[in-house]
Parts: C-alpha cells; sequence; structure tokens
C-alpha cells in the first residue's frame, strides 16, 4: 500500500505528460497516430513500467549500481563516439533496434545516482569540503569532455547543472561553490573559443534573434510566433497554422511545446508547466522528508534534472536561452530522457519507499 | 581521535539544518524560475502586438493591393475577395479518385498531374486560384476530405482592356509583373496608405483615344499604333495607348506583341517631326530667324551622304517654309548653321538622350548615334540618327507648346513637384508654334485641323527596315499636335507603324494621309471633354482668325 500511494502520483502526472505529449504528437502528424504517437505510446508505457519495477526493487540495490550504471553510460558514449550515428552534423545516437539511444540523455540520471553514491560512501567530514569537488570532478570530467565533443552544449551543461545540484544539496561549503563558479567565469572566454560556429551563431542568436532571422533566429521567431499565436485558450487540437503548416522545424522533437502552446494556448502551457512543477515539488518534497543522505540527493538531484530539462527547453522556445538541443521528457518524441527520467524517479521512490517501510517496522515493533 | 569525532559531531549537526536549508534555497529558486517561464508565456500569448514575422507574413499576400483610379475617381484596377482551392495531400484518402472528381469541376485541369500531387507527402497544393462561386458550390458537394479554401484576393480590371498598358498586371499571387502595378508594387501593398492610388489619366480621353487608334489601324491596315495625350502645364499624361492591346482579366500567354508598350518601351527613328527641335534650336541660338532664306534648290551631298526633299520646292525657302514644306536639304542647312555641340545640348535638354522618367519600369532607353560627325548631325535635323519613344518625343514637344518650359510626363494625378527647367525662351516657341500652325493650315498637315478649335503639328514620316530586313521597308507615320491653336495646352502625338494608303488616301500612307486625320478626330472627340468651345469665324472679331474661349 505504502508503494501504491507514493508511486501512484508519479505514474499520474508522468501519465498526463505523455498523453499530452502523444496528443501533440498526433497533431503533428496532422492528427493521426504514425508516424510519432503510436511510437510515442509504446515508450511511454515503457517507461512507466521502469518506473514500477525500479520502485518495487529494495533500495540498497540502486544505492550499489550508481557507479556502474554511470561508467556503462560513459561507456556507450565512447562507443557513440567511436561509430555513433550522425544526425544533423553531431553525432548523439546509437541504434539499438527498438529506438535510437542517446547515452548523452542517460548521463543526466546516472550522474545523481554516482554522486549519490560518492557522498554515501565518502567519510562524514569530507562530503562537505573540497574532497567532494575532485570526486565530482573525477565523475563527470571525461562524459562531459565526450559530450562536448558530439558536440553537444546543452547536455553538457545539463550534466554539470545535474552534479553541482547533488553537491549543494549535499551540504557543500560555499566557498568550493565561489572557487568553482570564479573558475567557470574565467574558463568563459577559452571556451568560446572551443565552441562551433553554429554554437556560436546560436548564442549571439539568442541575444538578438533578428540577426538572422531566416536562418539562425528562425527557430526562435518561428516558436514565439505559435506560442503568441496560441494566445489564452489556443487555436485547438490540429488548429495550429504555424506547426500544421510546416512553419515551425523540430517541432516533434524540441519544439515540441510550441505546437502545443499554439494549440492549447496560454492555458495548456499552464498545464505542463504545474504538471513539472508538481513532479519537482514532489521530489523535493521525498528529499525534505529523506532521512538518509543517497535518498535526499538523488531525490532532490532527479528533481534538478527534470526542472533543468523543463527550464532549458521552455526557455528555449520562448526566446529566454539560446537554442541548445534539450527535449521536454514525456512530451518530445524520443525515448531515451523519458525512460531515464522514469528510471531516476523509480530509484527516488524505491529508496523513500524503503524508508518509509522502516519508519513503520520500527514503530510496529516498539513497545 | 577526539577531534575527528567532535567534526563529525559537527557536521552531523550542520547536516541536519543545513541540508533543509539547501533544499529550500533551492526550492525557493525553481519557484522563481518557474513563475518566470510563466510570465514569460503569458507576455507572448497574450499580448496582442502585431507580429512582424510568423502567420501574418504567409497572410501578407492575401491582403488586398490599393486600388488604381483615374483622375476622376473613376476605378481602373480593384481586387475582389475569392476562394482558392487548395489540398493537404495528408487527408486525401484516395488521390486518384479526388483527381477525377476535381476534374469534373475544373475541366481544364490534368488529372493525372493533379493526382500526382495529391499524392506527394507536401502538405499544401493549390488545386485552383480565384474559383466562382458555382464552382466552389460544385466543390463542396463533391464532399473531399482534405481539400479547403482559403480567401484571395484578384486582381480585376473593370474596365477590361482601357489602360491595360499603363496599369500593367499581376501574378497569381497579387504580384505587379508590368506597367503601373509593377513600378508602383510597393506603394501598392503598402498596408499603411489608404485610399487608391490617384492617375493622371483620364478614361474619357482614354477611351476616345484608344478608339481612334483602332479605328485608324483598321482603316489603314497598320501593324500597330501609339498614342499619347499631355498636359503641357502639368506634364500629366491624360491618356497613353498601344495597340494591339490586351484584356489583363484574361490573360493570353505567349502573345509579346499585344503586351508590348509600343508609346513607352518601343524607340523608332520618327522621322521630320524632329523638324520641330530642329527650328527651335536654330531659332534660340539665333543662328537663324523666321524669315531667313535658305538655299533648298539642289540636294546636299554630305560625304557618301546625298540629301534630298520629298516634297522638293527646289527653290529658295524662307525658314518657315522649311518647316512647312518640310525640307530636308533646308533643315540640314540650319543644322549645320548651328552646329553639332548647340544640336546635342539641346537634345540632352529636351530630354532625348536618356530614359524618359515616366513612372514605368517598361520607358525605353534611346538608342543614340554611336559617332556624332557632320552626316549625323545633318540625318538628325530631320529625325534619322536617334531612336527615342513617340512618349519621349511627346514630351520633348512640351516646351514648344506651353511657352519654352520642359515638365517631365507624368502618370501621377498631380504631375510632378520639381521646378520645370527652361529650355526655349517664350518667343522662339511662339515662332514654332506658328510655324505648326502653317502647317495644319496650308502643309502637309490639313487634315489634322479642327473647325474652331484650330490644331498646330508636324508630320513625320519615317522609314524602317522591315521585319525581313531592307527587303521590304516600313512606314512609321506619325502626328505631333497640340490645341487649341490660340492657346494651346494639351500635346497629342499618334504613330501608325506599317500603314497602308487606301482608295480614300489615294494609296498615300504618309503622315498627313494617314496620321493627320486620326489627330483631327481626336482633337474633336477630346475637345468637349476637356471644355473647349469651339469658335466659328462668323463669331471672329478684330481681325483675329481663330479665338478661342477656355469654358470653366
Amino acid at each position: 500500500m505504502i508503494w501504491l500511494s507514493r508511486v501512484a502520483p508519479v505514474l499520474i502526472m508522468l501519465s498526463a505528460l505523455s498523453l499530452l505529449g502523444v496528443l501533440t504528437l498526433m497533431s503533428v502528424a496532422g492528427g493521426s497516430m504514425d508516424p510519432f504517437a503510436s511510437n510515442h505510446l509504446q515508450k511511454a508505457f515503457l517507461a512507466l513500467v521502469i518506473l514500477c519495477l525500479v520502485s518495487a526493487m529494495p533500495s540498497h540495490i540502486w544505492q550499489q549500481t550508481g557507479y556502474i550504471l554511470h561508467i556503462g553510460a560513459i561507456f556507450l558514449l565512447l562507443v557513440v563516439e567511436i561509430l555513433g550515428n550522425e544526425t544533423k552534423g553531431a553525432a548523439r545516437w546509437l541504434d539499438v533496434g527498438f529506438f535510437r539511444l542517446q547515452p548523452s540523455e542517460l548521463l543526466k540520471v546516472t550522474t545523481v545516482l554516482a554522486m549519490a553514491q560518492l557522498f554515501k560512501a565518502m567519510p562524514m567530514g569530507h562530503v562537505t569540503n573540497w574532497r567532494s569537488f575532485i570526486g565530482m570532478a573525477l565523475l563527470i570530467g571525461l562524459p562531459i569532455i565526450l559530450i562536448l565533443r558530439q558536440p553537444d552544449l546543452g547536455t553538457s551543461i545539463l550534466v554539470v547543472f545535474a552534479a553541482v545540484s547533488c553537491a549543494f544539496i549535499a551540504g557543500m561549503n560555499w566557498r568550493v561553490f565561489a572557487g568553482g563558479f570564479l573558475l567557470l567565469v574565467a574558463a568563459l572566454p577559452v571556451a568560446w573559443h572551443f565552441l562551433k560556429p553554429y554554437q556560436k551563431g546560436r548564442v549571439l542568436t539568442f541575444l538578438d534573434p533578428t540577426r538572422d532571422p531566416t536562418g539562425a533566429g528562425y527557430h526562435i521567431l518561428q516558436s514565439q510566433t505559435a506560442i503568441g499565436a496560441g494566445e489564452f485558450w489556443g487555436r485547438g487540437w490540429l488548429g495550429g497554422t504555424q506547426s500544421q503548416l510546416n512553419f515551425l522545424p523540430e517541432k516533434h522533437t524540441d519544439f515540441i511545446l510550441s505546437v502545443f502552446a499554439e494549440e492549447f494556448g496560454f492555458l495548456g502551457v499552464f498545464l505542463v508547466l504545474a504538471l513539472v512543477f508538481m513532479l519537482v515539488a514532489y521530489g523535493f518534497y521525498l528529499a525534505l522528508v529523506g532521512r538518509r543522505l543517497f535518498t535526499r540527493v538523488v531525490a532532490a538531484g532527479i528533481s534538478s534534472v527534470m526542472f533543468s530539462y523543463l527550464f532549458v527547453n521552455a526557455g528555449m522556445i520562448a526566446g529566454m536561452l539560446p537554442v541548445v538541443g534539450v527535449p521536454l521528457p514525456f512530451m518530445s518524441f524520443g525515448g531515451t530522457a523519458m525512460i531515464t527520467v522514469a528510471f531516476g524517479y523509480g530509484v527516488m521512490l524505491s529508496c523513500h519507499i524503503h524508508e518509509m517501510r522502516q519508519l513503520l517496522e520500527s514503530r510496529t515493533f516498539q513497545p | 581521535m577526539i577531534a575527528v569525532v567532535k567534526s563529525i559531531k559537527v557536521e552531523a549537526q550542520v547536516r541536519r539544518r543545513r541540508i533543509p536549508q539547501r533544499l529550500s534555497l533551492a526550492a525557493g529558486v525553481f519557484c522563481m524560475l518557474f513563475m518566470a517561464l510563466l510570465g514569460r508565456a503569458a507576455e507572448i500569448s497574450m499580448t496582442n502586438e502585431p507580429r512582424e514575422t510568423g502567420p501574418a507574413k504567409a497572410e501578407r499576400v492575401f491582403t488586398p493591393r490599393r486600388d488604381i483610379v483615374d483622375r476622376s475617381g473613376f476605378v481602373l484596377a480593384t481586387s475582389v475577395p475569392l476562394a482558392s482551392l487548395y489540398a493537404d495531400p495528408y487527408f486525401i484518402l484516395d488521390p486518384t479518385d479526388a483527381a477525377h472528381k476535381l476534374h469534373g469541376v475544373f475541366p481544364h485541369l490534368d488529372p493525372v498531374k493533379l493526382a500526382a500531387d495529391l499524392a506527394s507527402d507536401r502538405r499544401f497544393v493549390w488545386v485552383e486560384r480565384h474559383l466562382s462561386p458555382e464552382q466552389q458550390e460544385q466543390v463542396h458537394q463533391l464532399y473531399l476530405p482534405g481539400v479547403s479554401f482559403m480567401k484571395e484576393y484578384r486582381r480585376i480590371y473593370p474596365q477590361g482592356s482601357l489602360a491595360s498598358h499603363v496599369l500593367g498586371h499581376v501574378d497569381a499571387d497579387g504580384n505587379g509583373l508590368a506597367g503601373i502595378e509593377l513600378s508602383m508594387n510597393g506603394q501598392l501593398v503598402d498596408e499603411t496608405v489608404t485610399g487608391p492610388l490617384a492617375l493622371s489619366l483620364d478614361v474619357t480621353i482614354q477611351h476616345a483615344l484608344e478608339s481612334v487608334l483602332a479605328q485608324g489601324i483598321d482603316e489603314f491596315q497598320a501593324k500597330a499604333g501609339s498614342g499619347v495625350v499631355l498636359d503641357a502645364l502639368t506634364g500629366e499624361v491624360l491618356a497613353l495607348a498601344s495597340a494591339p492591346t490586351y484584356d489583363a482579366n484574361r490573360p493570353v500567354p505567349g502573345d509579346a506583341e499585344r503586351y508590348f508598350n509600343r508609346p513607352v518601351a518601343g524607340v523608332y527613328e520618327l522621322g521630320s517631326v524632329f523638324k520641330i527641335f530642329n527650328s527651335a534650336i536654330a531659332l534660340e541660338t539665333k543662328t537663324a530667324t523666321h524669315d531667313m532664306p535658305v538655299d533648298a534648290r539642289r540636294p546636299i551631298t554630305i560625304g557618301a551622304h546625298e540629301i534630298k526633299d520629298f516634297h522638293a520646292k527646289n527653290r529658295v525657302l524662307t525658314v518657315s517654309e522649311v518647316f512647312k514644306y518640310s525640307s530636308n536639304i533646308g533643315s540640314t542647312r540650319l543644322a549645320l548653321g548651328f552646329g553639332k555641340e548647340q544640336q546635342q545640348s539641346f537634345f540632352e535638354k529636351f530630354g532625348l538622350m536618356n530614359r524618359s522618367s515616366i513612372e514605368l519600369r517598361e520607358a525605353a532607353r534611346p538608342i543614340t548615334p554611336d559617332r556624332w560627325g557632320d552626316i549625323t548631325t545633318a540625318t538628325l535635323s530631320y529625325g534619322y540618327g536617334l531612336s527615342v519613344s513617340p512618349l519621349q518625343l511627346a514630351e520633348a514637344v512640351i516646351p514648344v507648346v506651353n511657352g519654352g518650359l520642359r515638365m517631365e510626363a507624368s502618370l501621377l494625378k498631380g504631375g510632378r513637384t520639381s521646378a520645370p527647367q527652361r529650355v526655349l525662351s517664350p518667343e522662339t516657341a511662339k515662332q514654332v508654334r506658328n510655324m505648326m500652325r502653317q502647317v495644319v493650315e496650308d502643309g502637309t498637315g490639313k487634315r489634322a485641323d479642327v473647325q474652331g478649335i484650330g490644331v498646330i503639328g508636324k508630320t513625320g514620316t519615317a522609314e524602317r527596315a522591315g521585319r525581313q530586313g531592307y527587303t521590304k521597308r516600313e512606314r512609321i507615320s506619325s502626328f505631333v499636335a497640340a490645341f487649341p491653336a490660340a492657346a494651346p495646352r494639351y500635346v497629342v502625338y499618334v504613330v501608325l507603324e506599317a500603314p497602308e494608303g487606301n482608295k480614300e488616301t489615294h494609296g498615300h500612307a504618309t503622315a498627313g494621309w494617314v496620321a493627320a486625320p486620326l489627330v483631327s478626330r481626336l482633337v474633336s472627340r477630346m475637345s468637349p471633354i476637356l471644355g473647349i468651345r469651339p469658335v466659328f469665324p462668323e463669331e471672329q472679331n478684330g481681325g483675329v482668325l481663330l479665338a478661342v474661349e477656355r469654358v470653366n
């Protein structure tokens, strides 16, 4: 019963999000289940099954598999590096038959698990000081370099964000953060030098979308036009001209939210934001009531990953952030992010449920 | 050991407090970012400011063009909303069946090509633009999924072929392709400007010109013709016609002859009408006076070129008589008198050396002489060696008519705002007008006169190489006129290409026989419209042969 009561809210919110995704993907295909919606539905179902299975498994398994999963994900990144499919100049996918695996998406969640395992294994006094920073650097250093080489700026930033969130929640010292921040600022000009021309273009275009309205700024302007066209109530399902008439590129993946916004209006956007907000808030609640460091770090870390997906994706569509390839899990077409996020929530719930059971047992058996 | 234990204890305490602190801090930041997203979404979706890109861009094509009207507001071009049929092949169940059904409504569509279009993986295919209401109803009756209507504006020319060369036409998307529709496209699609675009044309005069020109072409079996009517006081074009003409409502693809705007885009060696400029230059440079004797007794030979007279008088003529009898020999002597430099500089001033500044992209660049030697100066005196458009020639006559001021021709109501430029002294202009009156009273242009109105003018009969080279030479017969004689204001120029003589003209096809009578007909039709009252001899007073009174 505990299991159902804890898993049900997440299950409901993720199902709702998936259904909105299915509706929008149907709209992208002109109202048909093919080619996107039916496939998406299958993967969403698979993701929810994984969520249930992972959360039902004993949490001690997950407390010991963080490193293994993380190393596995890094290995897959290496495989992509060597024989990945190139799509639009970026090698990010690995064809595994059922779907194309995107290891960089896996990494966002495995980073959280590995960080949690790292903190759990560290002696008490080490978590808050520079030693944990070294550990963090060891965990994400190689994958960041690999992801940047793909090149995928958005994902690498999200991976860093996931790791930093974990360290922040675990209570890392302010001074370490301040030092890291200064280091980052100092590295920016150097990083700019290493960016690909299209990435530089995106940043410049973000600063001024009208710089190149038919080229790099096209995505941003068209997507904002679509959102604006939705107004408050939306144009109705299948009623979006921007999306139906193909003005909007990449509309079934990273830009799905603008299609959704055009057809379901501000009200629809509010619904999506509210669903994600509740998912994130639920994770934070679990972190707050968690007793063990591992549970707390996983809960807050996975929630932060979910939040960063939404914020970067929606921010990019709304013109608040540069265009980087970040999907909106459960709505965008593409299974990897959906399945890894579901897996992450599963681990979080598994740990929480284990703690709850322990608590109940200790209370029950106390005289 | 104790220290380590102590630090662990401290951290345990810190952790108990710090983690909730950090969690609430992170949650607070996330909440703020959520609110920022929500606020941004609200800002984008609920501000109704007009946007520069997106659907507006797609719809812009479908907003109506401004109307084009004549000088009194008569509608010459307008846009009417019509339904256009398009298909989204995604929703077409059976392309072959749909194509077959649509073919039933639109028999001119190729069902095979249509079926291929409907089976394509595009999401938008035009089936047919600008449907009639009946066709729209028939399509409705087909109950075809996947086809829809879109409101589009179609350009309509209510007067049919009237002024078609001035107005031009538009493509299926409403972009100007020719004429004013092309040259003023930017202004016609400008949504910030309301109201129609007013041209200087007068539909009644335009109609008179077109019908007289068409009659003339029919009567003299001419290949083509041009006509221009200008207001010499303002430079406004009151009528501009090219024949054969076309109806932009029913385009005939490939019939380039009809679409060619002859008076504007065509250039011709126009012949003796140039003697107007030649005499004006001679008088203005004071190298001659109107009664100065000129030797026209025998042909002049310059190099290998012999200059002869068509209506040879074989005697000494006055400058006025040189003009009246259209003597090439006399004109050559005048031109050699003022010389090449003066000729060039005055041709520049008359606007004969450059493109006309008329508001039409079709305006042709004149073909100027490669080398300007004595022979060129001589032949230019009677209109050979320089090809100009008929409109340009009429424009160049304006200073003679209005007392010496060059007015650039304009198709917009009100003409140009720029200050006119003095080209001739009023005295020179008056003397040339007197000579032009003599041509009509007593010279080669008698058939141009209108009793009671009085026409002044000059004939021009030129020859040019025919289509088959020099085996058959073609005539360009033209007459440039101004009226009313007593106070001329309107310039009329009529050109016939390759006219043939008939019984009435005793087989003659020269300007005085074919072009002059057309001018006469045109002036008698235009005068009442322009409010010019004829004055007949019984009304004359004080020895003035013709007096003219302007009504209104």
